[in-house]
C-alpha cells in the first residue's frame, strides 16, 4: 500500500454565532457555538472509477463552524478508507487507506476552518466500495465527525483495470519499439521497425480510447 | 444549455479531459460534476454515457443529489416524532440475520474466564433467560467486553452464556418485521458504553450528568432530579408541544418535579395517537417493573421478550393508524446493548466529559443497538449503515425545530434527518405488520433453563454453553452482586417516586396495550 498525502489549509476567523455566550456559560465552555446541520464538513473528491492496484487519488475539504472543533484536545487527523462497508471507526474499517494525515494547519481556539487534504491509495480488491472518511483526535482516535452519510461510491473496474493495463502494454510495446528505431542502422531493419511503430501507434490509440471508455475521465492512465 | 453543451465537448474528449484535470484540476472536477448533474437533469445521460458508464454517471449524480436534498428546518415535513426506546439488546442478538446489513450471528466464538471456548447459538423459543444471569452492562462490564476493540470480552464480563444466544428471524413476532418492511440501521450505537438510567439521561438530554451507573440524582440539599437541560425542556422554551409518555415507571422523573409534570401514561398516548392529538415530540416508554422477577414489558432480561415485542406492535400500530403518521417519524430504539454480543467497535466522539483515560472517558459510545425508524418517508425494506446514537434523534428534533444544542453530543452528531428520503413522494400506506398477541410475563421459576436446543444456563457460576441434552433441573446460582442494580425500579424501591408524590401503578394488560379486552385479559 502506497500513501502519498499533501495537506494544505488556512483557517479563517469567523464571528462566533450570537448562541456561544450562552452555551460557553451552560456547559463550562465546552460547546460550540454554531450548529449547522453538520458543523463539520467532510467534501470529499474522488474519481467513480478505480483501477486495482493503481493509486487513487483523493481529496479531502474539512471545513467547520466556529468554535466546532474546540473541544479537541489532541491534533486532529483526516483519515479515509476503501471499503466494502465503513466500520465505526477508522481503525475498525477494513480496507486500504486512502489518507491518514494530520489537519495542517490545526484547528484555532474559536475559529471557522477549512483545509484540504489530498492523498492516494491503491485499491485492493474488485467491485463498489464505499470511501470512509473521519475527521479523528490523535491518541484515542476521538471521532469528530464522519462521512457515513453520503459516502462516494468507487467502482474499482475490473474491465477499467483489464483495458488500462492493455493500454499500458501497448505504449510499453510502443515505446520499445520507438527506441529500437531510433538505433536501427540497417535500412530493412528501419522499414520494418517504421512499419511496427506505425501499428503499434494505432494499437495505443485504439487501446487508448477503449480504456477512457471503461474507466472514464478520472482515472489518470 | 448552450454553455453545458460547450463545455460536455471538453470532457467528452478524453485528451481534453485529461489535460483538464492535470491542469486545472478544481476546474475539471467542479465542470463534471456540473455536467453530470446537468445530464441527468437534462436527459443527456446518453451524451455523457460516451466516457462514463450511463449507470455510474446515473448513480453519481443521484448520490451527489441526495447530499442536498434535507429540506430547510421549516419545510422538513414532519411534525410529529414520536421515540420508543425499549430496554437491553444488541444489534447482532436481535438483527445479526438482517438481509443487507452488517450482521453477525451463528459461527462466532467467545472465550470466558477460565479459558473455555463457547460458540454463538440460537436461543429460539427461549423468551426470557430464566436462571441465566442478566448479561453484564456496566460501565466496567462494556469496557471488559470492548476488551481494547477486540470485541472478545463478552464472556469475560459478569456475564454466562446467555450473552452469546441471538435470536433468528422467526424467533420474534414484531421487529424483524418493522425492520425489513421501513429503515433500520446497523451502525446505530446506544450512547455510552453504560447501563439503563445514564443511555436513557443521554436519549432525553445529551449527557448523563457525569453518571457513569444507576444511581438515583439526589443531591445534598435534598433536591430530586438533575437539572432540567433536556429536549423537553428546549422544546416548551420554544413554544413546541412535547409529552413523556410511560407504562408503570416514568423515567422523566429523573428530572424531578418537572419530568413528572410532562408525564402522561401509556394509555394517553393511544388516544392521543387516534386522535390526531400527539405533541410534536413523545418519549414513550414500556413496563420496567419486574426485570429481575421476569415480569416486565420492557425486553429487558428476563422480561418476556413477547411482551415487549407486543407492546412496541401497539405502539406502531397506534402511530401507523394514526392521521399524524402522513407527518411523523416514529424510532423504535433499544437504551442499550444488555451485555449482548455484537461485534462492531463503536466509536469515542466528543463530550462534555470526553476523557483521555477510558475508564473515565463519556464519549466512549455503547455497542450497536436494534433501531427502526417508521415514518411515511423513510426507505422501505433499507438498511442505513451511517453512523448514529441518540442525540442523532435529538439533533434532528432541534434541526427541526431551531433549537440550540443540548451538548457537544448532539453538536457532533450525524442528523439522523438525512436517512430519511425527502426526495421521493412519501408512501403513506403502511405495510402489513403483524399484531402479535399481547402476553404477560411470568415470573421466573427457579429452575435451570434448558431451552430447545438444549442450551443450559450456568451451575454454580461456571458457564455451560454446549448444546447439552438430556440434563437433570438444577437450581440456579445466586444472582452476582453488582455495585448498582440495573433494574428501574430502583425508583419505586428507593421512595424517590413516593417523594415527588408519583403514584406508582403496576402493569397490567389494560395498562399496558392498546385493546387488551380483545384477547379476553383483565387488568
Amino acid at each position: 500500500m502506497r500513501v502519498r498525502v499533501r495537506l494544505r489549509g488556512t483557517a479563517a476567523v469567523a464571528a462566533i454565532a450570537t448562541t456561544t455566550a450562552a452555551l460557553t456559560v451552560a456547559f463550562g465552555g465546552g460547546l460550540a457555538g454554531a450548529d449547522s446541520f453538520n458543523p463539520v464538513r467532510l467534501a470529499i473528491t474522488i474519481a467513480p472509477v478505480a483501477r486495482l492496484a493503481k493509486p487513487l487519488a483523493i481529496t479531502v475539504n474539512v471545513s467547520a463552524d466556529a468554535g466546532a472543533l474546540d473541544t479537541a484536545t489532541a491534533p486532529l487527523r483526516i483519515r479515509a478508507k476503501l471499503a466494502d462497508e465503513c466500520g465505526g471507526t477508522f481503525d475498525t474499517t477494513p480496507g486500504p487507506v486512502l489518507i491518514d494525515e494530520p489537519l495542517n494547519p490545526q484547528p484555532a481556539t474559536g475559529q471557522a476552518y477549512q483545509a484540504t487534504g489530498h492523498g492516494s491509495g491503491d485499491p485492493t480488491a474488485y467491485g463498489q466500495k464505499t470511501v470512509c472518511a473521519f475527521l479523528e483526535e490523535e491518541g484515542d482516535d476521538r471521532q469528530f465527525a464522519n462521512d457515513t452519510v453520503d459516502p462516494p461510491m468507487v467502482d474499482v473496474s475490473k474491465p477499467c483495470t483489464l483495458a488500462a493495463a492493455r493500454y499500458d502494454a501497448a505504449r510499453k510495446a510502443l515505446a520499445r519499439a520507438k527506441r529500437q528505431l531510433r538505433h536501427a542502422k540497417r535500412r530493412a531493419n528501419r522499414a520494418r521497425l517504421k512499419k511496427l511503430v506505425a501499428k503499434r501507434s494505432k494499437t495505443v490509440a485504439r487501446d487508448r480510447r477503449a480504456a477512457r471508455s471503461a474507466c472514464g475521465p478520472g482515472v489518470p492512465l | 444549455m448552450g454553455a453545458a453543451r460547450g463545455s460536455m465537448g471538453d470532457i467528452r474528449d478524453p485528451l481534453d479531459a485529461e489535460r483538464l484535470q492535470a491542469t486545472a484540476p478544481d476546474a475539471y472536477h467542479t465542470r463534471r460534476e456540473f455536467l453530470q448533474r446537468t445530464a441527468v437533469t437534462a436527459g443527456l445521460a446518453a451524451g455523457l454515457g460516451l466516457v462514463l458508464d450511463p449507470d455510474t454517471v446515473v448513480a453519481e449524480a443521484a448520490r451527489r443529489q441526495r447530499a442536498h436534498q434535507i429540506p430547510s428546518p421549516r419545510n422538513l415535513p414532519i411534525d410529529t416524532f414520536v421515540v420508543l426506546m425499549m430496554e437491553n439488546r444488541s444489534f447482532d442478538h436481535y438483527l445479526g440475520w438482517l438481509p443487507g446489513a452488517d450482521g453477525r450471528q451463528a459461527g462466532l466464538t467467545f472465550t470466558d474466564g477460565q479459558g473455555q471456548t463457547h460458540s454463538t447459538y440460537r436461543l429460539r423459543d427461549n423468551y426470557q433467560g430464566c436462571g441465566f444471569l442478566d448479561p453484564d452492562h456496566s460501565w466496567q462490564g462494556g469496557r471488559t467486553e470492548l476488551d481494547g476493540g477486540r470485541m472478545d470480552g463478552f464472556l469475560r464480563a459478569q456475564s454466562d452464556v446467555f450473552s452469546i444466544g441471538y435470536y433468528a428471524e422467526p424467533d420474534l413476532p414484531f421487529t424483524p418485521h418493522v425492520a425489513k418492511a421501513f429503515t433500520a440501521f446497523d451502525r446505530f450505537f446506544c450512547s455510552l458504553l453504560a447501563s439503563t438510567y445514564p443511555n436513557r439521561e443521554y436519549m432525553h438530554s445529551g449527557q448523563s450528568y457525569g453518571m457513569m451507573d444507576n444511581s438515583l440524582p439526589f443531591s445534598p440539599d435534598g433536591e430530586l432530579g438533575f437539572p432540567d437541560t433536556t429536549i423537553f425542556h428546549a422544546l416548551s422554551q420554544a413554544g413546541v408541544s412535547n409529552r413523556y409518555f410511560f407504562t408503570d415507571i416514568p423515567v422523566s422523573a429523573l428530572w424531578g418535579a418537572p419530568g413528572i409534570a410532562r408525564s402522561s401514561q401509556v394509555q394517553t398516548y393511544y388516544e392521543q395517537a387516534a386522535t390526531g392529538t400527539l405533541p410534536a415530540l413523545s418519549f414513550v416508554d414500556p413496563a420496567f417493573n419486574g426485570e429481575d422477577q421476569g415480569t416486565s414489558g420492557d425486553e429487558h432480561p428476563h422480561g418476556d421478550v413477547r411482551v415487549g415485542q407486543a407492546f412496541v406492535a401497539d405502539v406502531v400500530h397506534a402511530f401507523l393508524e394514526s392521521p399524524q403518521y402522513k407527518r411523523g417519524a416514529l424510532f423504535i430504539v433499544y437504551d442499550e446493548w444488555g451485555g449482548f454480543f455484537d461485534h462492531v467497535v463503536p466509536p469515542r466522539v466528543p463530550d462534555l466529559r470526553a476523557s483521555a483515560d477510558l475508564n473515565s472517558d463519556f464519549g466512549q459510545m455503547g455497542f450497536r443497538i436494534p433501531a427502526v425508524v417508521v415514518s411515511p418517508y423513510a426507505r422501505r425494506g433499507y438498511v442505513d449503515h451511517t453512523i448514529y446514537g441518540f442525540e442523532s434523534i435529538l439533533k434532528m428534533i432541534r434541526y427541526r425545530y431551531g433549537l440550540a444544542p443540548l451538548t457537544p453530543r448532539d453538536l457532533f452528531a450525524n442528523n439522523i434527518a438525512a436517512a430519511f428520503d425527502f426526495e421521493s413522494k412519501p408512501d403513506y400506506t403502511p405495510p402489513a405488520l403483524p399484531q402479535p398477541p399481547e402476553v404477560m410475563s411470568e415470573e421466573c421459576s427457579g429452575s435451570m433453563p434448558v431451552d430447545s436446543s438444549g442450551n443450559v444456563g450456568l451451575d454454580d457460576g461456571t458457564l455451560l454453553g454446549s448444546p447439552i441434552t438430556g440434563l437433570p433441573t438444577i437450581q440456579p446460582p445466586a444472582p452476582l452482586e453488582r455495585p448498582k442494580p440495573h433494574d428501574l425500579d430502583t425508583m419505586l424501591t428507593s421512595g424517590y417516586l413516593e417523594r415527588l408524590h408519583f403514584r406508582y401503578r403496576k402493569a397490567t394488560p389494560s395498562t399496558m396495550f392498546r385493546h387488551p379486552s380483545k384477547l379476553g385479559l383483565s387488568g
